[in-house]
């Protein structure tokens, strides 16, 4: 059963008429969100308060229909259900999610934005189901705590090499994640066999179904043998060529980074775009940057599974291979991980700390006791969740609270105004570590990002609780600077911090 | 000199630009104009040589479904009475996302940016003359080393606008800029190997047509020429009924030529307009389209199907329109008050320069537009000849702009100055599939 029946035919596809295709969305959006539509006026991404929007959405019923043609939930009961309806999911009916070359005029398609197939953010959930199979044993709730002491070492040596000033985002957080995933999938353990010029088979990983995922494809003389096709891959072989790509067995040193966990630092803000581009479109260059960015995680992921594979090391990765459940899925869980789960736990941690300066009893407290900072990290989820909207259609129609959707509709889900909409919450709209343990709704849905969710936690509370040991007197010194065009993540990408 | 002139095809943004194309022709230069082939006809009316390119633009259908968020965004009365300091970064993002997506992207379809570069580079143009929404002349230019400058209908709002924008943009990490004509421009010109510069929004210089009390400094090299009327692609002939002085104040109320063709309009209700007017003592000649349905009008409204301006207007004590560019300047030139009903775009600007200057009245939408109140203004127009005396004092400023004639040797000047290597790729190097 191949999961993904085939990747979209990019080749047919110029940059301009990539970019018009963004452009034109971006100006619905612009447009409608100048007649007032609260929802286009999200996925503007910037220039409105959120809160509000949201708010403004749940006035309007627990099923608002945007000018966009998508039903959208503000509501904490309509968004609940539709996270668990399993008539949604993230195709359409028959599986397209590729409009690229319809007339927009026409169809009005804003959902699907940005093709994001390569980065398997558009699977149908039952494959995030078959695939946390091999995730759940090693990175899921009850087994990811397994790694809290390795990531707590890698986040704690990034953290002792702050200056007295220095950047949230660039100094303390990106480089955090990429230590720690770094550790934990195993990019810094042992040298694999393939050290050198390499002849083994590649798999596709797409298609991965079980033990069998691996398929051999005759002889591999290139680095490139997980592209897709077309020239997107280029400039990730060029740099292989160059000698860059041979990064496993490098291990850090003691303090410094080493060329694994500097490449993933240098990958995975690329990569990270990768959760608003479903929704928002961005700017062509950041498209065509991401593209490259996902050609090359491919890459480091197909290596890294091939590397643990010939020689297990004590990471997440040989753990995974070890269930037997086959290398594509364990290919294509540490992918999920790299897209989603490190955007995830960087915008939870950035968040995290930036509302926990801005409420000093609250950073004091968890200075004061560091375990605190798992409350943090769960009342940042409710509060100012990473993944804010969640993307859907119905696959049949459905009716909820005696409205219609129809089959094919598009159905998106507000996930932070539905937190705060949640029976059994006190001010709801308040930053409090006292909520700890209220009801959310992030990260649920049976998407990548509840796959990925429970490690994204335990490296986000790791961040703060790095930052809580070390630096009681943390203060901002600046404003905070958020990622344009980022109506989902709301990414935090500066915040000049003085400890 | 080879001269590529480009509107996009409409007829009111093209028809600016021919007195000037006819100067460089008599001038002895070649002279070519190129569009989608919808505005074929016109060109060829005109009497110039049409160069048609690409597929005819969509962007009557376009602006059918985007036109209210677009007019509601712009109805910013900082952005239609001129005052862009008070503009913000989020109206600038908005309000340039949204005209080159559903605009300048619209018109300057790619089929016709294309073919417009490939003529280019067959052709060689020395200068290329662009209405200042049209690009793609811009692109073309710029890929091929030709000199290129805008030639203006209007006070340039859109530069004003924009420089305002860069201004704000410009302290952003680059990370933060989201400038949507930039970037559309940039994959433009990528297609055809080129790179991004700033003069292809602005053009090497300025071809403007208004006069200097309309006229913004923003900066950039300008040639002030004097707006001559051009009657578009409609016959113009002097009707028996116009050769004669009217026995009393004559009065023009006209939906300009755009009324005519699309189905933007500032005239509603015209016929209970026209009885109101008609209540003065005063002769009217109404250009409205035929066929509409009309009413018995008062013996002292002549409703033409059409008359050229520049025959009617200067027998006119007054002239009541929708505030468009031809019509404005052409009762400009001829020193005829103005009562303008504007509401949109440069209309209002324009019209609100008329008070300040006054030569005429702006009447805003609601209440004020009710026919009394327009057949009161109108009364007042004509009884205050102070009027009269500042729309003169705007047709002297007009009449002291040099003619297309008297600005055809600068734009041989500038365009030696300007003209360079070409930067863009020739064709079949350059890969725009990826």
């Amino acid at each position: 059963m191949p999961t993904t029946p085939q990747t979209l035919p990019p080749t047919s596809v110029t940059p301009s008429e990539l970019g018009r295709h963004l452009l034109t969305i971006r100006g619905f959006h612009f447009v409608l969100g100048a007649l007032g539509d609260p929802y286009a006026r999200l996925l503007r991404g910037e220039g409105d308060d959120s809160a509000a929007l949201g708010d403004e959405i749940r006035r309007a019923g627990p099923l608002f229909r945007s000018h966009l043609g998508t039903c959208v939930t503000a509501s904490g009961e309509a968004a609940a259900a539709l996270l668990r309806d399993p008539r949604l999911d993230t195709r359409h009916p028959g599986g397209d999610r590729a409009h690229l070359g319809e007339n927009l005029w026409e169809t009005w398609r804003t959902c699907h934005v940005t093709p994001m197939d390569d980065a398997l953010l558009t699977l149908p959930l039952a494959d995030y189901r078959r695939l946390d199979r091999v995730n759940r044993p090693v990175l899921g709730p009850v087994t990811a705590g397994a790694w809290r002491d390795d990531v707590r070492r890698a986040a704690g040596r990034v953290a002792d090499r702050a200056g007295e000033t220095f950047d949230l985002v660039a100094d303390l957080v990106r480089p955090a994640v990429a230590a720690s995933l770094s550790r934990v999938l195993g990019l810094s353990g042992p040298a694999g066999p393939h050290a050198g010029p390499r002849v083994s088979g590649p798999f596709d990983f797409d298609a991965g179904s079980g033990a069998n995922g691996l398929r051999r494809q005759g002889p591999r003389t290139e680095t490139s043998d997980l592209r897709t096709e077309g020239p997107r891959t280029q400039a990730s072989d060029l740099r292989r060529e160059e000698g860059e790509g041979v990064l496993l067995g490098e291990g850090p040193g003691a303090g410094d980074p080493g060329p694994a966990e500097r490449e993933l630092a240098e990958l995975l803000p690329r990569l990270g775009v990768a959760l608003d581009a479903v929704l928002c479109p961005p700017r062509l260059p950041v498209v065509r940057d991401l593209e490259e960015a996902v050609a090359r995680a491919r890459v480091l992921v197909h290596d890294l599974v091939t590397a643990r594979a010939a020689e297990p090391g004590d990471d997440a990765v040989s753990a995974m291979l070890a269930t037997g459940l086959g290398e594509a899925d364990v290919a294509a869980v540490c992918l999920l991980h790299l897209v989603a789960g490190a955007e995830i736990a960087a915008a939870t941690a950035a968040d995290a700390i930036v509302a926990l300066l801005d409420h000093p009893g609250q950073w004091a407290a968890v200075c004061r006791s560091p375990e605190l900072a798992a409350d943090a990290v769960e009342e940042t989820l409710r509060w100012s969740p990473p993944v804010r909207l969640v993307s859907r259609t119905a696959q049949e129609p459905l009716a909820m609270h005696g409205q219609d959707i129809d089959a094919d509709a598009h159905v998106v889900i507000v996930v932070d105004a539905a937190n705060r909409d949640l029976a059994g919450v006190a001010d709801p709209d308040r930053f409090d570590l006292a909520h700890a343990g209220a009801p959310s709704l992030s990260l649920t849905g049976g998407g990548p990002e509840e796959l990925v969710a429970p490690l994204a936690r335990v490296v986000a509370t790791e961040i703060v609780r790095a930052a809580a040991d070390r630096w009681p007197g943390l203060r901002a010194d600046g404003a905070v600077v958020r990622r344009m065009r980022s109506p989902v993540v709301r990414a935090v990408v500066r915040l000049p911090l003085c400890r | 000199m080879r001269v590529l002139v480009t509107s996009f095809a409409m007829d009111a943004h093209f028809n600016g630009m021919v007195p000037l194309a006819w100067a460089l022709r008599t001038a002895g230069h070649e002279v070519r104009v190129a569009s989608q082939p919808a505005l074929t006809p016109s060109i060829a009316r005109a009497g110039l040589t049409a160069v048609p390119v690409g597929d005819d633009h969509q962007v009557e259908r376009v602006m059918a479904a985007a036109a209210p968020g677009v007019f509601a965004l712009h109805q910013n009365p900082d952005y239609l009475e001129g005052r862009p300091e008070l503009l913000d970064l989020d109206f600038l993002e908005s309000s340039t996302t949204m005209l080159t997506a559903m605009f300048y992207a619209q018109i300057n379809n790619d089929t016709m940016v294309d073919e417009m570069v490939a003529f280019s580079r067959w052709w060689r143009p020395d200068l290329v003359i662009w209405e200042p929404f049209t690009f793609a002349g811009a692109v073309a230019a710029h890929v091929t080393g030709a000199a290129h400058a805008r030639l203006l209908w209007g006070p340039d709002l859109f530069l004003q606008v924009y420089q305002r924008f860069q201004r704000l943009l410009a302290p952003l990490p680059a990370e933060l800029r989201d400038d949507a004509v930039r970037d559309w421009l940039t994959w433009t010109l990528g297609r055809h190997g080129a790179e991004f510069s700033p003069e292809v929004v602005t053009g090497h210089w300025t071809i403007d047509q208004m006069p200097a009390s309309v006229r913004f400094e923003l900066d950039q090299p300008l040639v002030p020429m004097r707006y001559i009327p051009y009657n578009g692609p409609l016959p113009a002939v002097v009707p028996l009924w116009s050769r004669t002085d009217p026995d009393r104040p004559r009065v023009c109320v006209t939906g300009g030529m755009t009324e005519r063709t699309t189905g933007f309009s500032g005239l509603d209700a015209v016929a209970e307009l026209l009885e109101a007017i008609a209540e003065l003592d005063v002769e009217v000649i109404a250009t409205v389209k035929t066929g509409e349905r009309m009413r018995p009008l008062p013996g002292n409204v002549r409703v033409v199907d059409s008359v050229p301006l520049h025959v009617v207007l200067p027998s006119c004590d007054a002239v009541v329109h929708h505030g468009g560019a031809g019509t404005w300047a052409s009762a400009a030139l001829y020193g005829v008050p103005q009562l303008a009903l504007a509401w949109q775009w440069d209309d209002v600007f324009r019209a609100l320069r008329l008070e300040k200057l006054g030569a005429g009245r702006y009447l805003p939408p609601g209440p004020a537009r009710q026919a009394s109140a327009v057949r009161d203004g109108l009364a007042h127009l004509l009884e205050d000849s102070s009027f009269r005396a500042g729309a003169a004092k705007i047709r002297e400023e007009m009449l002291d702009c040099p003619t297309p004639n008297e600005v055809v040797p600068a734009l041989e000047d500038l365009t030696a100055a300007h003209r360079g290597a070409p930067s863009g790729i020739p064709a079949g190097t350059a890969s725009a599939r990826r």
